[in-house]
């Protein structure tokens, strides 16, 4: 892929970075700089945009494309703000939230909260391979199966890695591009060195 | 444009099809230019679309998850492509996300998203587009790329083209020079020919005909005028051989005569010659006899002298004592005696005339006239003679033979004279370089047939008993006249009196005042 090969001419990326510094601080950010969750809400409709599901994740052809919150919810009405009047493939797009595994079935996107840190391996495998992307914000989070985990840099920037084994088994088909934008991206093989 | 129609017909043909050429592959080359410099421009606007549209695709998850440096590296890969100096990533809310420049001195972001899509400017292209994400705009995309490539594709073509256009005129002007010579060669070969049949008037030339066209035709034709002109001038020529022939024949005929003329004119001259010869003679034995009558005149008078004296002293000293008869033959010898003497002095009067060798002067015939009065004084005062005189002038002469002539005529007038007293006027009126002297009187006049006798010498009309005389005084008259290179003649009628006239050549102003 074209933009594979566009990725490794790093030489002079200095350049850039210095260019497009300057030019945040020479530009005024428009009003304040999104909150965390703000933009792990925009993240996670964003991966919907760059992942095919398998058919079988779906009930049916026009079943609503459904986003689950396991856990206390972090994002209050913002993740609702965010999908408001969007459609992912003709899809409607659904929110649902719930501190209990059972009542999220059928969710094409299920976040996993911080306050199910303790629970993750149990959680992890009850869902299986139903073609689910799971999506946590915890250390061990991909250890454990799961597909994304968001991570915050020491600059205070949300990132986002990749569990490329973990996918493939929910049958997802991640964009190359997002795997581009990933900070890191793990295959079974990775996870075992950590 | 008036140096063009100097040129030769093989320059004209030359240039007419080198302009054609010229003028077409120019046009074409700059229509092909054209053409090439839109359709790159096309291309260029495509290609740099599909390069936008490009990095737009790959650059939706960087936007989508804010991986600024992931933008930044992808639009670094930009350095593959040296003619993009700018490119730059916009959010959706139009603010940078990530820039691109090939150095930092060619770096110019706009900072304002611009949706007019490419435009062309002198020097740069550039291109804003939108990055779709599904059905929502996530950013834009801006590439600024350099002329460059199109400048220097552009002078690359015209290069070529010149190049192409100089090779391509180089063939024609071989073609050219080889077809030209269609057109050309039968005219040059008409000119070749007029000229020839011109310089040399020789109309047996005729031009080779190489062509059915047009020129063929003239050839024709001016072949065919040829033959006409050749045809009369032969005609021309025998009419003018004849003539020559003619010519020549009358030359001879001419050259005959004037040759018999000539003949007849040598004869004439050795007539002439002859008749020279016989004059000169005439004149030697003329002059010799003057001299002899000189001579004998001169060397008689000593002899007569003393015949004479003695005559008289006889005369003298035996008078009285003789018979009568003695005295009668003494007279009648003194007589004779004396008249020989008068006869001797008018002879040697007479050979003298022109012998002298006096210079002439200018003399008034009025003073000679009035000296001859006086010598005749008495002969007029015996005759009770009226002798008169006209104007007279003043000539170039002798003046003792002007004398002697003027004296003889009226002398001879008195002599001559009728029943009355004679009347003797001299006269003298100008005529063209000469004077006509006349001597008119009232005598007993001559008669026509002795009008030329009377100047011969010694030839008398009348006996000395009548007349006295020795037939010398015309005679010396007419030799002096004629000395002077005049003429003396006579005219009367018997009993009427006579005139003598005669002529004296005038004297110029020059010597008129001595």
């Amino acid at each position: 892929m074209n933009h594979i090969q566009l990725m490794k001419h790093r030489r002079t990326r200095g350049v850039g970075l210095l260019l497009a510094g300057l030019l945040a601080w020479a530009l005024p950010g428009r009003g304040a700089s999104p909150t965390e969750y703000e933009v792990k809400a925009a993240f996670l409709f964003n991966f919907a945009q760059f992942i095919e599901w398998p058919a079988k994740a779906f009930a049916s052809t026009n079943a609503p494309f459904v986003i689950g919150v396991l856990g206390d919810d972090p994002f209050g009405h913002v993740l609702n703000q965010t999908v408001q009047g969007e459609t992912l493939n003709g899809r409607l797009i659904a929110l649902k939230h719930s501190n209990r595994l059972e009542e999220l079935t059928g969710c094409q996107i299920l976040f996993v909260s911080r306050s199910e840190k303790t629970r993750l391996p149990q959680v992890l495998a009850a869902i299986g391979n139903s073609g689910v992307l799971t999506v946590g914000e915890t250390d061990q989070f991909l250890r454990h199966g799961g597909v994304i985990n968001f991570v915050t840099t020491h600059e205070n920037k949300v990132r986002f890695e990749i569990n490329l084994s973990a996918a493939e088994r929910q049958g997802l088909k991640l964009n190359a591009k997002l795997l581009k934008v990933a900070q890191t991206v793990v295959a079974p093989a990775n996870l075992e060195d950590r | 444009m008036n140096w063009l129609r100097h040129l030769t017909i093989r320059r004209k043909l030359m240039l007419l099809i080198l302009l054609s050429c010229g003028t077409a592959l120019c046009l074409a080359g700059a229509a092909f230019v054209g053409y090439d410099f839109w359709m790159f421009r096309r291309t260029m606007i495509r290609e740099i679309t599909v390069l936008a549209d490009v990095l737009g695709n790959n650059s939706t998850a960087a936007l989508s998850f804010n991986a600024r440096d992931t933008a930044e590296e992808m639009l670094s890969a930009l350095r593959t492509q040296p003619h993009i100096v700018t490119a730059c990533l916009y959010d959706k809310n139009g603010r940078v996300f990530a820039a691109y420049a090939r150095s930092h001195a060619a770096a110019h972001i706009p900072a304002q998203v611009d949706n007019r899509g490419c435009r062309f400017d002198s020097n740069q292209l550039t291109v804003f587009r939108p990055i779709w994400l599904g059905n929502k705009q996530v950013g834009t995309i801006y590439l600024e790329s350099d002329l460059t490539e199109l400048t220097q594709r552009l002078q690359l073509y015209l290069i070529m083209v010149s190049i192409k256009v100089l090779l391509v005129l180089l063939v024609v002007l071989g073609l050219a020079l080889k077809l030209q010579g269609f057109i050309s060669r039968p005219i040059l070969a008409l000119t070749a020919t007029a000229k020839a049949v011109s310089e040399h008037r020789n109309y047996a030339l005729r031009t080779q005909k190489t062509t059915t066209d047009e020129l063929g035709v003239l050839t024709d034709t001016f072949n065919e005028m040829l033959t006409q002109i050749q045809s009369r001038e032969a005609e021309l020529q025998r009419a003018h051989d004849e003539l020559e022939a003619r010519v020549a024949e009358r030359t001879a005929a001419l050259s005959k005569a004037n040759a018999a003329l000539q003949k007849e004119v040598g004869e004439r001259q050795c007539a002439e010659a002859g008749l020279r010869i016989k004059t000169e003679e005439l004149a030697r034995s003329n002059t010799e006899l003057e001299q002899f009558a000189y001579i004998a005149s001169h060397d008689l008078q000593e002899p007569l002298r003393m015949v004479s004296s003695y005559l008289q002293l006889l005369e003298q000293r035996y008078a009285g004592k003789l018979d009568a008869t003695a005295n009668e033959f003494i007279h009648y010898a003194v007589d004779g005696a004396a008249r020989m003497r008068t006869l001797v002095r008018d002879l040697l009067e007479y050979s003298r005339v022109g012998r002298r060798k006096q210079e002439l002067a200018v003399v008034n015939c009025r003073a000679v006239f009035d000296n001859i009065l006086l010598n005749l004084k008495e002969t007029i005062a015996d005759t009770q003679a009226k002798v008169t005189a006209g104007d007279l002038p003043t000539v170039r002469a002798d003046s003792t033979e002007l004398t002697q002539l003027f004296q003889n005529l009226i002398a001879n007038a008195i002599k001559f004279h009728g029943a009355q007293p004679p009347a003797v006027r001299l006269t003298a009126d100008r005529q063209d370089g000469h004077w006509h002297f006349t001597v008119r009187d009232n005598g007993i006049g001559i008669a026509p047939e002795f009008a030329d006798r009377i100047f011969v010498i010694f030839q008398r009309l009348h006996s000395r008993s009548h007349y006295p005389g020795n037939g010398l005084g015309l005679a010396i008259c007419k030799k002096i006249v004629e000395r002077y290179g005049g003429r003396i003649w006579v005219e009367s009628t018997p009993g009427q009196g006579a005139t003598f006239h005669f002529t004296l050549p005038a004297i110029s102003i020059k010597d008129h005042q001595p």
